[in-house]
């Protein structure tokens, strides 16, 4: 159970406590816990890390190096396969980067048509220089991933699409648009089972913070996701790689840090997370991060998937039966997690997203930074509300008490 | 902040210049990095004077992105590209007179930006 007063856990919510905050998939708000661990750090502890030799330089190293082993024993990784980056964007293009650039030409990327901006325009990228090729799996009307029908060459069913040229294979586990929670645990059975030298990679950004997350039992090669849609710091962010892959790896950016020995005309670099972050990393954020998580640990990953659900089912009940509204994304709720985009007929998106505004509910509302996806399910825009543990019936109450006043001042 | 005044809500629902022209001189097509819109813009100009006779497009906007289009468009008319150029948001704004956030300025700038595109390309093509 999640105690009701949550709320005063998060000071935005005492400084704005009419704000109905419904855009968590976005960034979530703060813990108390997380903003006095950034700001003790700068009182306490502020100094570089891994290079000075007096005792505030030990304590900075021991907190950074402290909070790697925390996101580690968060995700069932080992802490020398924790890489601290800004964020899931950085992270999926450190892999599309240090790994991708080693493609040849016809060799195959799969994707889905439901990625963020972040998980296609670095693959992109990559198949421009190398001359890869991006494969895309389907659609079904609800947006579920399609599985086992063929290719047309472009995109089909992930079994269709599977092939010796198979290189890599990206995939969002939750739909940042969808809300749709991917299979990912299957999917890349099915891929290591039909060549287990195919690279698998994950895009947590929307899940993190809503589902237990477990490198190993996904056989994931690489996870990303961000410290500030887990109610962490902004500026931080973990890329997980498989140990046996990271030392394989070049480096992505270059610089002090990250190397072992510097010569005028070569260098050689640290081995495992070590060799992917050069310069002065966000010890504060890494050790914001580390409480966020140790906060949800409190609260406990379950507690916090029930409560979400049970949001979900109430604000759903309400939105499906709405006029003139239609939810995009599975209507199997078990399928589903806590964000859900809906297309208001006749009305813009934008116009929604004001329109609530002025009820005080945030809401977000355009393409969500995945512009193919809504050209592919034929929605120009639409408006998005994430929930979070902290959201109460009362603020989905108040959505829709803003929900009515677009019907009134439309008119249609 | 109100963007929703019943008169801007009456423009939106009835915008001026809304459709497309058969034999358009300049026609462009404008995307809205924030929300993904897209408008179409069709300009006729008069052969001899090179006004613009007629103007037309089509784009499933917001509130503001509708009504700023309505109100450009309606201002082109009988103007030289040169003087079409030459108004300002704030021209626009003048008539509307709605609060331009960071947010909206997308999307009352989005007509604007096609038709500036637009007269460039023309510009570049004589």
């Amino acid at each position: 159970m999640i105690k009701t007063n949550i709320k005063d856990d998060f000071p935005i919510f005492k400084n704005y406590p009419d704000l109905v905050y419904l855009d968590n998939a976005a960034t979530t708000q703060k813990p108390r816990g997380v903003i006095e661990a950034v700001s003790n750090y700068y009182q306490k502890f502020n100094s570089n890390v891994h290079r000075g030799l007096y005792q505030l330089a030990e304590e900075s190293t021991r907190i950074y190096e402290d909070s790697r082993k925390t996101v580690a024993a968060f995700i069932g990784a080992d802490q020398e396969e924790i890489i601290f980056t800004r964020n899931t964007t950085e992270g999926l293009n450190l892999v599309a980067y240090s790994l991708g650039l080693n493609l040849k030409k016809g060799d195959e990327i799969i994707l889905s048509l439901a990625e963020h901006h972040s998980n296609l325009v670095p693959w992109q990228i990559i198949a421009q220089k190398t001359g890869a090729v991006l494969k895309f799996i389907d659609l079904n009307e609800d947006g579920e991933l399609d599985l086992n029908s063929s290719s047309d060459g472009q995109k089909g069913g992930l079994k269709g699409l599977l092939s010796v040229k198979t290189k890599i294979v990206s995939l969002a586990y939750i739909s940042n648009v969808l809300g749709n929670i991917n299979p990912l645990k299957e999917i890349f059975k099915t891929v290591k089972k039909f060549n287990s030298q195919i690279i698998c990679i994950v895009d947590a950004a929307q899940s993190v913070a809503h589902l237990p997350l477990n490198v190993k039992s996904l056989q994931a090669d690489f996870v990303a996701f961000s410290g500030h849609k887990m109610y962490g710091p902004m500026g931080i962010g973990v890329l997980y790689g498989k140990k046996e892959i990271l030392e394989k790896m070049e480096p992505f950016l270059g610089g002090g840090d990250m190397i072992a020995a510097v010569y005028l005309n070569h260098s050689e670099y640290k081995q495992g997370a070590a060799k992917f972050e050069a310069g002065t990393p966000n010890v504060a954020g890494a050790l914001g991060l580390g409480e966020a998580i140790r906060y949800l640990q409190a609260i406990g990953m379950e507690n916090i998937e029930a409560k979400e659900k049970e949001l979900t089912a109430y604000l759903w009940e309400r939105l499906e039966n709405f006029p003139n509204i239609k939810i995009l994304g599975t209507k199997d709720l078990a399928k589903r997690s806590s964000l859900v985009a809906f297309e208001y007929k006749h009305v813009h998106a934008h116009d929604v997203g004001a329109i609530l505004s002025s009820s005080n509910v945030a809401v977000r509302a355009g393409h969500h930074c995945a512009m193919p996806l809504h050209k592919n399910i034929g929605v120009q825009a639409s408006t998005r509300i994430s929930l979070s543990f902290y959201n109460m019936h009362k603020d989905i109450d108040q959505f829709f008490i803003g929900l009515q006043k677009v019907g009134k001042i439309f008119a249609f | 902040m109100d963007f929703y005044k019943p008169d801007l809500v009456k423009l939106f629902k009835n915008p001026h210049n809304f459709g497309t022209l058969e034999d358009a001189d300049i026609e462009i097509v404008e995307t809205n990095a924030t929300c993904g819109d897209e408008i179409k813009m069709q300009i006729k100009l008069d052969k001899k004077t090179k006004k613009v006779v007629d103007v037309k497009y089509v784009c499933f906007g917001c509130l503001v992105c509708i009504t700023s289009s309505s109100v450009f468009t309606d201002m082109m008319k009988g103007k030289t590209l040169a003087e079409v150029k030459k108004i300002t948001l704030e021209d626009i704004n003048k008539v509307l007179q709605i609060p331009i956030t960071s947010a909206k300025l997308n999307c009352i700038s989005l007509s604007m930006k096609a038709v500036n595109k637009g007269i460039s390309q023309y510009e570049q093509k004589k």
